[in-house]
């Protein structure tokens, strides 16, 4: 309930959409950093604090909240998408335990995807 | 060439007066000077990045330059590639950047490469250089210059920028990831605007060009901390700067430890760009040319769509044409509008220069409306029609 509660606050106080899926046992609240060429699926958010406890149950809170990010972060099949890197603090969960990666309280989450002007 | 014997490399009195400046820094001094003056830099591309970093490399006295570009001067150009100006509007890039060059420093050696970068011709061109600076503007071409750097065993020395955000780093040096342990693939094509879409902030690419031009320096001296294995971000609203970790992928196809991609191959295709497919698809819409529209424009029963951007409408606009960004057409409140204004009417929509309006037409067919492209957008409307609608 304490989280229901906390999402709902957070969202009459800032007035911002927040994730609202509820997760057993500890969840932290991170700091998303959306990337320009994906902010228009946003809303032209550039950040948002979101709940989880996994790289996953962020990134599946984020498109709880924002339905189009989903088929330009992730495969049909359901695979996060090779041109997109995810970052936990500084570092890509490929080397870390992809989206089984842990969060941990304050962390930021960056979503990276490949630009090429020049 | 990197680490020359210094010996057999002599600075003139001219030199002495020229680099002064860095002859007094212990990190560089006579020796350093001296190891750029033997080293060569290919730049590939002289567009945003490529003006800053090749004015800087040349006045650090870099002794080749090899320059590489097919593009001409045009004038939307000159608001962010700097090396170039106004009187080579409609010249080639290289010519100009290799003029502007000679004027800051007659004293070093430029190669002029009029040519597409292309998957035929990379090896003999890149081989020839010390290491290679990525300034290209597309996928095809900056998965092509890391694939060449790595099979020539070339540091890349890579920058790119997305409207107000840059990325920097060194691929491929030393034993540092490449380009493709970042990005294993590109996105598919259409996803990400480019600039000439997408707008860039003018002096973006002169921030990231710096510090690709700064990355190659060090390199040469043997001096500092390079970009390998760091991310560089670049926030110009913020004015922010993040880094982030980058490892090498031992199952990289090109410079992981068993690599499979051994030549270069072709990158319009890794790209998802096959050409006849792309063909197709805009052949399957039909066009018409502004003068045609302008024609039709007078008759009653037509209806003009304009794909572009609010702020782009602002611009100048097509008298009569209604604005519907194409980012509604694709989440699809567009297409209703769309419907409505075209029922029992002659549907044409436009853009800037004719490929958004196109990709607005393949969204609004898979719906069931069809209409025709107008073909240049409104910058041959500009031209052809009617000067007083601005070019931009």
């Amino acid at each position: 309930m304490k989280g229901i509660q906390s999402t709902i606050e957070k969202r009459l106080i800032t007035g911002k959409p927040v994730g609202i899926r509820v997760i057993e046992g500890t969840s932290f609240m991170v700091k998303v950093i959306i990337p320009a060429p994906l902010r228009r699926y946003a809303q032209e958010q550039e950040s948002l604090d979101l709940e989880g406890h996994t790289v996953q149950e962020v990134l599946a809170n984020l498109i709880g909240t924002y339905g189009d990010l989903k088929k330009h972060l992730y495969t049909e099949e359901g695979k996060l998408r090779n041109f997109v890197n995810v970052y936990v603090n500084d570092e890509d969960i490929r080397h870390l335990q992809q989206e089984k990666t842990p969060i941990t309280e304050g962390a930021t989450v960056s979503i990276v995807p490949s630009i090429a002007g020049g | 060439m990197l680490n020359p014997d210094l010996a057999t490399i002599n600075l003139t009195p001219d030199d002495y007066e020229r680099y002064s400046r860095h002859l007094i820094l212990p990190e560089v001094g006579v020796d350093g000077q001296k190891k750029l003056k033997a080293a060569s830099v290919l730049c590939v591309g002289t567009g945003g990045l490529g003006s800053p970093l090749a004015l800087y490399l040349a006045a650090a006295g870099i002794g080749r330059i090899g320059l590489v570009d097919f593009d001409v001067v045009d004038r939307s150009n000159l608001q962010r590639q700097i090396i170039h100006g106004e009187e080579w509007v409609g010249k080639p890039k290289v010519q100009s950047a290799a003029h502007r060059i000679k004027s800051i420093n007659p004293y070093i050696q430029v190669d002029i490469h009029e040519v597409p970068f292309t998957s035929e011709n990379a090896l003999e061109i890149g081989k020839d250089y010390d290491l290679i600076i990525d300034g290209t503007d597309n996928f095809p071409t900056r998965y092509l210059v890391n694939d060449a750097c790595v099979l020539l065993g070339k540091p890349n020395v890579y920058g790119s920028i997305f409207r107000f955000e840059g990325q920097a780093t060194v691929f491929h040096y030393e034993d540092g990831p490449c380009y493709r342990c970042l990005y294993p693939e590109p996105p598919p094509p259409g996803l990400v605007p480019s600039c000439a879409e997408g707008g860039v902030l003018g002096i973006l690419p002169g921030m990231i060009g710096v510090i690709q031009a700064t990355e190659a320096v060090k390199i040469i001296l043997g001096v500092g901390t390079t970009l390998k294995g760091r991310l560089m971000l670049y926030d110009s609203l913020k004015m922010q700067f993040r880094e982030l970790k980058l490892r090498r992928n031992p199952e990289c196809p090109v410079c992981g430890d068993h690599p499979t991609v051994t030549k270069l191959i072709d990158y319009q295709e890794f790209c998802g760009i096959p050409q006849a497919e792309a063909e197709e698809k805009a052949m399957a819409i039909p066009e018409i040319t502004v003068k045609e529209l302008a024609a039709k424009l007078d008759q009653p029963g037509v209806v003009l769509i304009d794909v572009r951007n609010p702020n782009e409408f602002e611009i100048g606009r097509i008298p009569g044409s209604v604005l519907i960004p194409l980012s509604e057409i694709e989440d699809g409140q567009g297409v209703a509008k769309v419907k409505e204004l075209a029922d029992g009417k002659e549907l044409y929509v436009h853009c800037k220069m004719g490929g958004r309006s196109a990709k607005a037409l393949q969204v609004l067919a898979e719906k069931g409306v069809h209409g025709t492209n107008v073909k240049g957008g409104i910058n041959a409307w500009s031209e052809e029609v009617d000067s007083s609608v601005p070019k931009y």
